[in-house]
């Protein structure tokens, strides 16, 4: 019983009237102590009759009844106060009668009656008393989810609220210590009201960032620690001094994006239920916020929130005048992963990726997944040089770390581009444009590689035009202005061997230029032209033969032709080639394919399987470019060729490099064992040539042999007196 | 037993205030109105004020600047509770001396703690004076 929640002045009254003779009455709290006494005049009588009283408490009767002591003078009476039935005494109503008092049982029923009072009262106000706490605790939690603001549309809003929902999370629930975990282990914290920050809240974040997190996210619910000592699950748990809930967020995929925790010191009480239905609350709130904001998978920001940060730094680089940088990173080819693997093994290296990019990073740098493979970065006060060495660095440490899935491993690497932001840059749209550009730029430049971006760049032009080139591409298809080289491979051993002769593509642009296939191919591999390049070439070089050769000559050349990795993946091509040569009239064995090692490497079987089926038709093939890939003699071993195309760069140098010599001697024997014959590129004179012939190659091409020239010249070589039709 | 004058117009808000601050051992005389909480504060200055900013009558802001300006507790302690818009009662109340600005709603806690806050300082400030006198 609280006594100072009673009014007993209110009780005097009736304790007067129930017991006219009394001369004072007073009340003591179960230790003894005078709480209370009626203005009586003989206080001392009471305070001796009290004394007297607890020299006696052992004797304190365990139930409510009277007892009486006589002391000298006075009969002092007392009644035991209990709130319910079966507590302990709460206290001791006493009453003082004169000394010659004798109908005990009269003052005990009275006392009964004010003692059974004082303790209905007394058990009401405890009910109002743990009501009123009750209200008080629903009170802060409503309070707490009205001012959480989750409806978030804009990034700077979303910040803001997952800031103040952590905030206000502690300063609203009984809580120590709160800390919002995300994906990428970054962690928002927040001390609770008490006065005494929580000890030891470092290590309890940091158990919490790793095993905790960890089992949050594989047990996909709330977990709660009212006694860390007791849990079996991890050695590091049961050494936190503190009781805990943590509760996690997911996204709409029902993925873990993060984590809520609450939590207290040992001495505070439990951690309820309910109050972890109140941080499931929370946390789904959190979760709204930061799936506007945040990319559930690699824990980055989204674009959303990268354009936000990009234009305050424009702001900042206007009105500041300093620098920052941009970089636009993009992962080259992750779709050999996902189709090799699983669309799993593509989220993982993405995920691994974002972690590589962030080592290189500051803390003041931004860093955003964009989409798909891309990622934007923003460094603050940066130069675009050390944009471009960090770009740098990231790309060589994403190339030497590779990813390995399943035994498998795979070479990964990133195209990077750089753009500095200015005072002169215009809007953040140009900035993240050139970035962009550098980054494709780098890609056109054969991948994993960093560029970048210069205002007035030749390479930036032809890549703006290259851009332009789909359009002339398609035109120059239709408006037929693809013309026919040849060049011839002769055969170096053999005089009367059968000729070779390798057909070459040129463009005629609308201004009447010639162009070399290194100025549109490019272009036309990179927007997929190439499969229906490759079938022009290959109708109009039969049509060509077919036109203007008799049945004998065609049949004794064996015409070149290049095909690209894009026609190896066509599947309909077979039908096509069998279809034409038919029409053509020229026999498969007179037409040979030459492909590069680079368009075998996207998928190897599938390049086999391409050849082999061809070849069954009577087709020859040529391993082009040889020597210059990195893993020449595999691709020799699996695709079933017939010749073997010497890279021009080992060629250039036999006559006086005996380095390339010999590699072009080792390729040759290579050839030879295998049944393959070998044709050299770039003969650029006859010095060279004669080496070649000494060293035992089959077929030589080059300038020194013959430049190429117009198909239509050759058809007329061939036959003089016949009528030719040109293209 | 501290006292404290609470002033606030929405009377939910002031019976949880007052339910609050009794469990809590403080004294508690509401009011509705600012000249009925001016009147209180001439009357008995109490160890606290708790007001609204927005109050029928005298402002909770004003009713700050005459308790330091007319009456000798130039620092009584000060809570004003605002709601969201209440941006410039925010700026006109920092620069007063020991008034803290809640927003509304308001946590029971947080006032609870910031009265604590103002309570502990004073008897940290007169355990000082204390010390100096003996010396």
């Amino acid at each position: 019983m609280e006594f100072r929640d009673l009014d007993l002045d209110r009780y005097a009254p009736l304790m007067r009237r129930l017991m006219p003779d009394a001369i004072g009455f007073a009340v003591c709290d179960s230790v003894g102590l005078r709480r209370w006494s009626s203005s009586c005049s003989d206080l001392s009588k009471c305070a001796r009759a009290i004394t007297v009283l607890n020299e006696n408490r052992e004797g304190w009767p365990e139930t409510a009844t009277t007892m009486v002591c006589r002391a000298v003078g006075e009969a002092g009476f007392a009644h035991t106060l209990r709130v319910n039935g079966t507590d302990p005494a709460a206290g001791v109503l006493l009453v003082l009668m004169p000394a010659d008092a004798t109908d005990d049982s009269k003052i005990g029923d009275s006392m009964s009656i004010v003692a059974d009072c004082l303790s209905s009262e007394s058990e009401f106000l405890n009910e109002l008393d743990s009501m009123a706490a009750e209200l008080s605790e629903r009170y802060e939690e409503l309070n707490l989810i009205y001012i959480t603001e989750d409806n978030v549309k804009y990034f700077d809003e979303g910040q803001d609220a997952l800031r103040k929902l952590v905030q206000n999370t502690g300063r609203f629930l009984d809580t120590g210590l709160v800390a919002l975990v995300m994906t990428d282990r970054n962690v928002t914290t927040s001390q609770g009201n008490n006065a005494v920050p929580m000890a030891d809240a470092e290590r309890i974040l940091e158990v919490a960032t790793t095993d905790l997190y960890e089992r949050v996210v594989f047990m996909k619910e709330a977990v709660i620690l009212n006694d860390p000592a007791t849990d079996t699950g991890s050695p590091r748990l049961p050494k936190l001094k503190c009781k805990l809930i943590a509760d996690p967020m997911f996204d709409e995929n029902g993925a873990v994006i993060g984590m809520l925790m609450i939590a207290n010191d040992p001495d505070s009480p439990d951690f309820r239920a309910s109050d972890a239905k109140l941080l499931r609350v929370m946390s789904r709130k959190a979760a709204r916020i930061i799936q506007v904001n945040y990319d559930s998978l690699t824990g980055m920001m989204t674009r959303h929130g990268f354009e936000y940060h990009l234009e305050t730094a424009l702001y900042v680089v206007r009105y500041k005048r300093i620098g920052h940088c941009v970089l636009h990173i993009n992962l080259d080819r992750v779709h050999v992963v996902n189709d090799s693997c699983s669309h799993h093994a593509g989220d993982e290296l993405i995920r691994r990726v974002a972690a590589q990019i962030r080592e290189h990073l500051g803390d003041g740098d931004i860093v955003a997944r964009l989409g798909g493979d891309q990622f934007g970065v923003l460094m603050a006060d940066c130069s675009r040089e050390r944009g471009q060495e960090i770009a740098e660095r990231i790309r060589e440490s994403v190339n030497k770390a590779g990813f390995t899935w399943d035994k498998r491993r795979f070479d990964v690497s990133v195209s990077i581009g750089v753009a500095g932001m200015a005072p002169e840059s215009e809007s953040i749209v140009g900035v993240v444009g050139a970035a962009e550009v550098a980054c494709n730029v780098a890609k056109d430049n054969g991948r994993n590689r960093v560029e970048v971006y210069e205002r007035d760049s030749k390479m930036l032009m032809r890549r703006r035009e290259a851009a332009e080139w789909i359009g002339h591409l398609h035109n120059a298809l239709r408006e037929d202005r693809f013309l026919l080289y040849s060049q011839t491979i002769e055969p170096l051993q053999d005089q009367n061997g059968t000729p070779h002769t390798e057909i070459l593509l040129r463009l005629r642009n609308e201004h009447g230029q010639i162009l070399d296939p290194s100025e549109f191919l490019p272009a036309a591999e990179r927007y997929n032209l190439m499969p229906a390049i490759d079938r022009w070439v290959v109708r109009n070089t039969l049509k060509m033969l077919a036109a203007n050769l008799p049945r004998r000559v065609r049949a004794a050349n064996v015409w070149a032709i290049n095909l690209s990795g894009q026609s190896i993946g066509d599947g309909a091509f077979l039908e096509f080639v069998k279809r034409e040569v038919a029409q053509a009239d020229v026999l498969p064995e007179n037409i040979c394919f030459e492909i590069t090692e680079t368009a075998a490497v996207a998928d190897l079987e599938k390049a086999r399987r391409f050849v082999q089926a061809l070849k069954e038709h009577g087709f020859k093939f040529a391993l082009d470019d040889f020597g210059t890939g990195l893993s020449s003699f595999a691709y020799l071993k699996t695709l079933p060729v017939d010749y073997l195309k010497i890279d021009g760069a080992f060629v250039k140098e036999i006559a006086d490099d005996p380095v390339s010599e010999s590699m072009v001697a080792a390729i040759t024997q290579i050839g030879h064992v295998m049944g393959l014959e070998t044709i050299a590129e770039f003969v650029e004179n006859d010095e060279v040539r004669q080496c070649l012939v000494t060293l035992g190659v089959t077929f030589g091409q080059g300038f020194g042999i013959e430049r190429p020239r117009p198909m239509i010249e050759l058809m007329c070589d061939l036959t003089p007196q016949l009528m030719v039709s040109g293209l | 037993m501290k006292r404290v004058i609470v002033a606030e117009v929405e009377q939910y808000l002031a019976r949880m205030l007052r339910l609050a601050l009794v469990r809590s051992g403080y004294r508690v005389k509401t009011t509705t109105d600012g000249n009925a909480a001016w009147d209180m504060l001439t009357e008995e200055v109490p160890d606290a004020l708790i007001t609204a900013a927005a109050l029928p009558g005298i402002s909770g802001v004003e009713l700050c600047r005459r308790v330091r300006r007319d009456l000798p507790h130039r620092d009584l302690p000060t809570i004003i509770m605002t709601g969201r818009a209440e941006e410039a009662t925010r700026r006109e109340a920092q620069n007063i001396d020991r008034v803290v600005v809640l927003d509304k709603p308001v946590s029971i806690r947080t006032l609870l703690a910031q009265l604590d806050n103002f309570f502990s300082a004073d008897s940290m400030a007169d355990t000082l004076v204390g010390e100096e006198h003996i010396r």
